[in-house]
């Protein structure tokens, strides 16, 4: 994106917001499906920002979202803050990746879900010393690539018509 | 979407499901499930009761949170009436459900239920 230093420091703090607030509102709101299944709908905004600004505005996105996210639910520096700190550095690595070798933003969502759910079970795994834990891996896998659909046809459509 | 990216979808896919299957297909003697307390301050893990899931029975612990609540019944058990923020442990449900004997975690009050 061209622009101003001004102008693109607005787009990151305004995709941060929001970020935060969907990430805020999908923890209160939408109850998880079954086994801890969520949408992640707060990837769309990670997966806009690369798409529209760059590497590095998703990366800081990405981690005002974890930081922000949680002190506002005040779970920040427990447990649960690294279990979605290890969720979000995989994802934001596979999306820096899938970015690097021009893959599309379908093949980018479903990737960085299914990341970000195997980051969460090894952060699980590595704190409670749960190997069971990674029975769940299977389950998780398979719905990330349908929530990965989702909130890559959602992210599309929002770049077709921002770069309109 | 391109060629190469649906072939590699369908690879994790196929992996998935056979390691769905695996998991299915797993079934554990065992009927004794343990319930784990891990301490945040000490990180030890003690176990804190046991029962057999083929006993029904209703089991009541004390958690840092306040309650929490153990319904064994039909040779299934399940979190309930507990005292935690977020609920996930009450939204597992039954355990086993489809075959799958997922660990009950409740991170808030650092409790694991497992099978031994």
């Amino acid at each position: 994106m061209q622009g101003s230093k001004v102008r693109r420091l607005t787009y990151v703090t305004m995709l941060s917001a929001l970020a935060i607030v969907i990430n805020l509102v999908e923890s209160y709101f939408i109850p998880p499906i079954q086994f801890g299944i969520r949408f992640g709908l707060a990837n769309i905004i990670a997966l806009i920002t690369i798409e529209i600004l760059g590497t590095k505005e998703m990366i800081i996105v990405n981690a005002m979202r974890v930081t922000i996210g949680s002190l506002l639910r005040g779970v920040i520096f427990g447990t649960t803050f690294f279990i979605s700190f290890g969720g979000v550095l995989l994802s934001t690595i596979i999306i820096v990746i899938m970015h690097k070798i021009k893959a599309s933003l379908w093949f980018t969502s479903m990737m960085s879900a299914i990341f970000h759910s195997l980051g969460q079970v090894l952060v699980v795994m590595f704190i409670y010393r749960q190997e069971a834990v990674i029975a769940i891996l299977p389950l998780l896998a398979v719905s990330s690539i349908a929530t990965g659909i989702l909130t890559g046809f959602i992210a599309n459509e929002c770049v077709k018509r921002y770069k309109r | 979407m391109k060629k190469k990216e649906i072939i590699i979808i369908a690879i994790i896919l196929v992996v998935a499901l056979c390691g769905l299957i695996y998991f299915y297909l797993d079934h554990k003697d065992e009927t004794l499930v343990e319930v784990i307390s891990h301490d945040e301050v000490t990180g030890e893990d003690t176990v804190i009761l046991q029962f057999d899931m083929m006993e029904d029975a209703y089991y009541e612990l004390e958690v840092p949170n306040g309650h929490f609540h153990i319904e064994v019944k039909d040779g299934r058990y399940r979190a309930i009436d507990v005292d935690c923020p977020n609920q996930n442990c009450v939204n597992v449900g039954w355990v086993p459900s489809l075959g799958v004997y997922t660990p009950i975690i409740c991170i808030p009050n650092g409790i694991t239920i497992q099978v031994k």
